[in-house]
C-alpha cells in the first residue's frame, strides 16, 4: 500500500500576511444536528456567529437555506429560507454570540447526484460590509438519502 | 478592493481573473450609454422634423423611419440590459431568487386564489395529466406531445411543394402551347419533380409508421406516482396487428439546457428503466384485431430510492411510460406517455 502525503505549497505566508488574515472578519456557521444528512420535514437547526468585526463595518447580512444545481446545464437555484438581517438587528446582541436558526425542511427537491447534473443543498451566509466587501460561507447538507448511504 | 484594478480579465474555466465589479460596471455603463445614444438620436430626428419640416436633411421617408426604429431599439435594449445588470450587481443570487419566488407566489395567489403551496415548487404540474379519466383505471394518460410533429411538418411541406410544382407545370405547358417555350423552366421541373417524389415518399412512410399500427391508450391506477408504491397500468392497442414483442417500461430522463458559445443546447440521457410485469394474455405474439383490441394489464413497482420528477429552469428529471414493440409487416414503434413522480410527503 502506498502512503500518499498531501502536497503542501512551498510558499509560506509572511508574518504580516498571517497577522492580516487573523484580523479579517469571519463567519462561524455550525449545524446543531449530529449528521449532515437530513430527511424531508425534519428540523434543520444551525447557529452562526460573527467574529473579528465591528458593527460599524457591517451593512447587512443575508442568510439563506437553498438548493442549487451543478453540472452540465446552467445553474438553477431555489430558496427555501431567506432572511435579510439589518445592522440594527445584528446590534441587538453581541456579534460574537451564537444566533440560532431553525427551519423545517421541505419535501423536495431531494439531494441528487445524476449523470448530467447534481442537486445540492446548503446553508449560505453572506456578510455585506460597508466598504463593499462581501464575506460568504456555506455549509452543505444532504436532503433525503437517494444516493447517499446513511 | 484589489490594489491594481485590471482592465482586461482572463477566463479560467468558469471563473474570471480580475475583479468582477469592473466587468459589471463596464457592462452597465455600456448599456447606459446605448440607452442615452438612443434617446439623443430619437430626439434629434423628431425635433428636426418638428422645427424644420422643410429641411431636406432627415426628411420623412425610408431613412427617417429607419433612424426612428434603430433609436427605439437602442433605447429598449439599453434600458432593459442596464436594469438587469444593476439588479444583478446590487442583489445577491439568493435575494433575486427569493424575490422572484415571492412575486410568483403572490401572482399565483391572486390569479388562482390558491393557498400558498410552498411544497409544490419545482414539481411538474398534474393538471394536464389528471383531467382525463380512464375507462378501466383512474386516469387515461396523454400521448407525448410532439410525436406527430414530423408527420404534420412533412404533410405541410409536401402540400406546399406539390402545389408549387403543379403551378410551374401549368406555366411550362402554357408556354410550350403558345409557342414561347421556356426551356429553363422545363429543365428546372426535373429536379423539382425529383424533390416532390422523395418528399411524398417520406410523408407516406411517416404516415404508415404513425397510422399503420392503431392508436394506443394507456391508463394508470393513480397519479402522481410515489416511491415505494405499486401501480396498475392498462394498455389497449387498437388496429390490426400481430406483435412479436411488446414491452411497457417506466423510464427516467435527465435533461440539461446549457449555452455553448452562442447556441443553447439541450442534452437528455436515460438514467433508469423499470420494466413492467404483464399480467394479461399469454404471449408473445399478442394479437390486436379491429373488432377486438389488444388489452393488457401491467404492474409497476417503484423502488424506494428513486429520484422524483424535477422541473428547474435549465435542468429537469422527467418520467415517461414507454410502449415499445415490433409488429409483423410494420416497422417497430415506440410511444411515450409522460407521468409525474412526487417525493413522499409532497401531497
Amino acid at each position: 500500500m502506498a502512503i500518499v502525503l498531501p502536497n503542501f505549497s512551498g510558499r509560506r505566508l509572511s508574518a504580516g500576511s498571517a497577522l492580516k488574515r487573523q484580523a479579517e472578519p469571519a463567519i462561524g456557521l455550525r449545524f446543531l444536528t449530529l449528521q449532515n444528512a437530513l430527511e424531508p420535514s425534519e428540523w434543520l437547526e444551525f447557529e452562526y456567529r460573527l467574529q473579528r468585526v465591528k458593527i460599524e463595518q457591517i451593512d447587512h447580512l443575508e442568510l439563506s437555506v437553498l438548493w442549487f444545481t451543478e453540472g452540465k446545464g446552467s445553474e438553477d437555484i431555489g430558496i427555501h429560507l431567506f432572511e435579510n438581517v439589518t445592522r440594527e438587528q445584528l446590534a441587538s446582541s453581541p456579534l460574537d454570540a451564537a444566533r440560532r436558526i431553525a427551519t423545517i425542511l421541505p419535501c423536495g427537491p431531494l439531494s441528487y447526484e445524476g449523470r448530467l447534473f447534481k442537486i445540492r443543498w446548503c446553508v449560505r451566509l453572506r456578510l455585506f460590509m460597508v466598504d463593499g466587501k462581501v464575506i460568504s460561507t456555506e455549509q452543505p447538507f444532504y436532503l433525503g438519502h437517494l444516493t447517499l448511504e446513511v | 478592493m484589489p490594489k491594481w484594478v485590471r482592465l482586461w480579465g482572463k477566463k479560467r474555466g468558469t471563473r474570471m481573473s480580475g475583479w468582477w465589479v469592473v466587468g459589471s460596471v463596464s457592462e452597465a455603463a455600456f448599456f447606459g450609454a446605448l440607452f442615452l445614444l438612443g434617446i439623443a438620436s430619437l430626439t434629434i430626428v423628431v425635433t428636426w422634423q418638428l422645427f424644420w419640416p422643410s429641411s431636406t436633411i432627415l426628411s420623412i421617408g425610408f431613412g427617417f423611419w429607419l433612424m426612428v426604429i434603430a433609436s427605439c431599439s437602442f433605447i429598449l435594449i439599453g434600458i432593459s440590459a442596464f436594469i438587469l445588470q444593476i439588479s444583478q450587481t446590487l442583489a445577491s443570487p439568493e435575494m433575486r431568487s427569493a424575490l422572484v419566488d415571492r412575486a410568483k407566489r403572490e401572482h399565483q395567489r391572486r390569479a388562482v386564489g390558491l393557498a400558498d403551496k410552498q411544497e409544490a415548487k419545482n414539481l411538474p404540474s398534474l393538471e394536464n395529466l389528471m383531467d382525463s379519466p380512464g375507462v378501466r383505471l383512474a386516469y387515461r394518460l396523454e400521448l407525448q406531445r410532439g410525436e406527430t410533429t414530423p408527420l404534420i411538418l412533412s404533410a405541410l411541406f409536401v402540400v406546399a411543394w406539390n402545389s408549387m410544382l403543379a403551378i410551374l407545370f401549368v406555366l411550362a405547358i402554357q408556354n410550350h402551347l403558345s409557342g414561347r417555350s421556356d426551356w429553363f423552366l422545363t429543365v428546372l421541373l426535373v429536379p423539382f419533380t425529383a424533390v416532390s417524389f422523395f418528399a411524398t415518399r417520406w410523408f407516406f412512410r411517416l404516415f404508415r409508421k404513425q397510422s399503420g399500427i392503431g392508436p394506443t391508450a394507456v391508463e394508470i391506477s393513480d397519479l402522481p406516482l410515489l416511491p415505494g408504491r405499486e401501480y396498475q397500468v392498462y394498455l389497449c392497442q387498437y388496429g390490426k396487428a400481430v406483435f412479436d414483442q411488446l414491452q411497457l417500461s417506466l423510464v427516467t430522463f435527465e435533461e440539461s439546457t446549457f449555452q455553448q458559445g452562442t447556441d443553447v443546447r439541450t442534452e437528455r440521457v436515460e438514467v433508469a428503466r423499470i420494466v413492467s410485469q404483464i399480467e394479461g394474455p399469454d404471449g408473445p405474439p399478442f394479437i390486436a384485431d379491429r373488432e377486438k383490441p389488444l388489452e393488457l394489464d401491467c404492474r409497476f413497482c417503484l423502488p424506494d430510492d428513486i429520484m422524483h420528477s424535477f422541473q428547474g429552469q435549465h435542468n429537469a428529471v422527467t418520467w415517461k411510460i414507454f410502449v415499445e414493440g415490433s409488429a409483423r409487416k410494420w416497422p417497430s414503434f415506440c410511444r411515450t406517455f409522460p407521468v409525474v413522480v412526487y417525493p413522499r410527503g409532497a401531497l
